[in-house]
């Protein structure tokens, strides 16, 4: 018996440091970007362009980031078109996903050939340019949550998940009377949080690093989300021809605070979504 | 099961809420209500009675203060009498000027790159400048032909190039490890080859370690002193000599540059991530004290915010120039593109549409023009807020350095030397000394890519064979082998050609 116990033992610090190994492998990198952020970039200078440990603590970065008059707006702006852009594509996907998952849908096969389409051909910058201008997009937050309110493969993706829940919950709900709507909103709709967490998770990444729609359809300054506003105290010129004698390069602790600034938000939330990740899907629904 | 509905009621609710936030009516920091503002105090103006004339500008540049920061841009709508919408774009800057060009919304007045540039000037979208010169007598009287040509497409005048700048690249030394291991300053080109092997073997920081190299840089841009020894320019370049066109790579003297080269490199002496380096990566290590020979312009080392950095990391350091060495070739510290233009500026065809838009333009880019008020609102800011004027020299006060966008707002530059000695008073022995560096002049910006070749598959195949023959991978007997495949394969002859004509139409060639 004590043998194996000590075999057990032996096992389990095996597993459990070959474990801790690879959480550090994994925390060390942002660990370092914390710690980059936080020195006066002399010291990381001084120190061959790499430090663990800083020596000396400097708010600086942060300082630079955080006083700048347009970064209260770029939160906000993210924040809005997070939580409202993510609420419209889990509405619309789930609204287009459903119904798709049900084969006795007429016209099922060409939707659905159509919705493919677009994952593989695109209209382009400038087509697509003009459709958001025909709108009266153009300069509004409505810009970065329109376009691409549907993403193609998330649908598909929501759709498999549909078709995965027994028919006889379906037909139990008209047994009882619901309607298709009824049946949607009380019955699929609370059996779906997994799904629309990992989705809704998705889109919303996706709106928090929202960029390149911003630079393309807003231009009023007031408008820019968060990423374009780092990326404009980040960037020197882009041009390789102009140079900008009067500017400064900006040092590597800055660039590490904007990571820090733009990552904690969206590792804060992830704790409270990831409870559905681990929830089975059909928890208590059917039994036998 | 019933908690469904008030969480659904909860999602709609949060929608509404979210979404009236999304509104129009987000207080905008940016523009238009403080610069009316700011026009209800020009009413003694004579330019009261009018209306002020909107005008939108797009410019690349990592951006500037919005209006209500920004006293540049108040003052030139007050003093204009204009209303300007201003973006400054920081990344993808030619694909929105697509969108906006193909979507029928131009801006009155944008920068442009000099491949658009050709495309746009070509497919009639742009307006000649030509005839509205005589409405900019400040322009006029300041742009010379050699400066035009540099705006101009198969002769017609589709831009306004910003004005040149003056060379600010040189050779640079750790004069202090010179000091220490009792060295001479390099002249030429076997005296730098001693002192980078005595850097790299001779523990110049003293502390007992290899942990140092002679020179660092970026890419073949790091030898720019050693081809201009030679007498040539790097790969690529177009340049004149005896009358006759003459492209580096294919020159005789390139060949020898490039022996030289790679005996260094087979010697230890060059950081062997000079390929992989970025941006500042090689003025950062050689701050650290990794290298001890850099080629670079003095804003990267003597700015005083630099020299305080690396001041800070060993206060015994201190770079200085060195001259151009001396070689085989005519001892130049490296080229200097005649072509050159920091960027230019275009104005839509379409504008000719409304007379009243394009005057308030063609207004604009003359007042920033010339030595007047106008062009020192743009480079220097406000009289008595930014700067003084004492004996009719221009006097920084501390409150210039919030201005470090400044060069943004100068929509065809300035005058360069002027400039720089009230801007980096600290820094004039450098600047003159990099100016007056012999160069060889070479013509690349002027010449356009012929019509059916990619021009960057040749400079990355150049680019790619060239780094073969200095890191001894492919012999230096292969290179007339490697000249063959750049005129079957990528089509050099064309090149030349389309430089022939066009040196020869801009008289530079007989």
């Amino acid at each position: 018996m004590v043998k194996t116990g000590m075999v057990d033992r032996l096992v389990l610090s095996f597993i459990y440091g070959t474990l801790i190994l690879l959480s550090l492998s994994v925390l060390f990198p942002i660990f370092y970007v914390v710690a980059v952020s936080l020195t006066p970039f002399e010291e990381v200078l001084r120190n061959g362009g790499f430090i663990v440990v800083p020596r000396a603590i400097t708010w600086e970065a942060y300082r630079i980031f955080l006083t700048n008059d347009r970064i209260p707006d770029a939160y906000q702006v993210t924040f809005i078109i997070t939580v409202a852009g993510t609420l419209i594509n889990l509405v619309l996907t789930a609204l287009l996903a459903y119904p798709l998952s049900k084969p006795r849908l007429p016209g099922r096969k060409i939707f659905l050939l159509l919705i493919v389409f677009t994952m593989l051909f695109n209209g382009g910058i400038i087509p697509t340019y003009l459709i958001v201008k025909a709108t009266g997009l153009l300069n509004t937050l409505w810009a970065m949550m329109i376009p691409n309110a549907v993403s193609a493969f998330n649908l598909l993706i929501m759709k498999t998940f549909y078709e995965n829940l027994p028919e006889s919950l379906d037909e139990a709900a008209k047994i009882d009377g619901a309607g298709e709507v009824r049946t949607l909103v009380q019955i699929v709709l609370p059996l779906s949080m997994p799904i629309m967490a990992t989705i809704g998770l998705f889109y919303s990444v996706g709106h928090w690093n929202e960029f390149f729609q911003a630079i393309m359809y807003v231009s009023d300054t007031a408008k820019f989300p968060l990423q374009v506003v780092l990326r404009g105290i980040l960037s020197r010129s882009q041009s390789v021809e102009e140079l900008s004698l009067e500017e400064t390069m900006p040092t590597e602790s800055l660039q590490m605070a904007a990571v820090i600034l733009t990552a904690v938000p969206i590792i804060v939330v992830y704790p409270f979504i990831q409870k559905h990740f681990t929830q089975g899907v059909l928890l208590g629904s059917i039994k036998g | 099961m019933k908690k469904a509905i008030p969480v659904l009621l909860m999602m709609v609710m949060l929608v509404g809420v979210v979404l009236a936030g999304c509104g129009d009516n987000s207080p905008s920091s940016s523009g238009k209500p403080s610069g009316q503002a700011e026009r209800g105090d020009s009413s003694k103006d004579s330019n009261a009675s009018k209306e002020p004339v909107e005008i939108t500008v797009m410019l690349s540049g990592p951006g500037v203060p919005d209006l209500d920061k920004n006293p540049i841009w108040q003052q030139l709508s007050n003093d204009l009498n204009m209303d300007m919408e201003l973006n400054v774009i920081a990344s993808e800057y030619d694909q929105q000027l697509n969108v906006k060009m193909a979507g029928g919304t131009p801006p009155d007045l944008f920068n442009i790159g000099k491949v658009p540039l050709t495309e746009m000037g070509r497919q009639g979208l742009l307006l000649d400048l030509e005839p509205y010169l005589d409405d900019m007598p400040n322009v006029k009287a300041l742009y010379d032909e050699n400066l035009l040509n540099k705006g101009r497409v198969d002769g017609t005048l589709y831009a306004l190039p910003k004005r040149a700048d003056i060379p600010m690249d040189s050779l640079w030394i750790r004069k202090d490890w010179l000091e220490r291991l009792d060295l001479e300053m390099p002249t030429n080109l076997e005296t730098f080859k001693e002192v980078a092997l005595a850097f790299t073997n001779e523990d110049p920081d003293g502390n007992g370690k290899a942990d140092t190299y002679g020179i660092t840089g970026t890419a073949l841009y790091t030898f720019a002193p050693i081809f201009g020894a030679y007498g040539t320019g790097g790969p690529g370049s177009y340049a004149i000599k005896g009358g006759e066109l003459v492209y580096t790579t294919e020159d005789p003297a390139f060949r020898e540059a490039l022996s030289y080269i790679a005996d260094l490199i087979a010697a230890g002496v060059v950081d062997p991530e000079i390929m992989a380096n970025k941006g500042t990566d090689d003025q950062q290590k050689a701050f650290q004290g990794k290298a001890g020979i850099l080629f670079r312009g003095w804003g990267e080392l003597v700015k005083d915010s630099y020299v305080e950095q690396y001041k800070s990391i060993n206060p015994d350091a201190e770079w200085v120039q060195v001259g151009a060495l001396e070689g085989p070739g005519d001892n130049y510290m490296s080229v200097w593109d005649l072509g050159r233009t920091p960027n230019r500026l275009a104005i839509p065809k379409s504008l000719e549409k409304s007379p009243e838009k394009l005057e308030q333009v063609l207004e604009l880019l003359n007042y920033v023009t010339g030595d007047g008020k106008g062009q020192n609102i743009v480079n220097y800011g406000i009289e008595g807020t930014h700067y003084k004027v004492e004996n009719g020299e221009v006097v920084p006060l501390p409150a210039m350095s919030d201005l470090d966008y400044s060069w943004q707002m100068q929509l065809t530059a300035r005058d360069e030397l002027a400039y720089l000695s009230v801007k980096f008073a600290n820094q004039k022995p450098y600047i003159a000394f990099a100016q007056e560096q012999p160069r060889l002049e070479v013509y690349d910006s002027f010449i356009p890519v012929p019509q059916g070749v990619v021009a960057d598959d040749k400079t990355t195949y150049e680019t790619e064979e060239i780094t073969k023959f200095i890191y001894g991978r492919r012999p230096l007997g292969d290179y007339d082998q490697f000249i063959e495949t750049l005129y079957k394969q990528f089509q050099l002859q064309l090149y030349l050609d389309s430089a022939e004509d066009t040196l020869t139409e801009l008289g530079y060639l007989q």
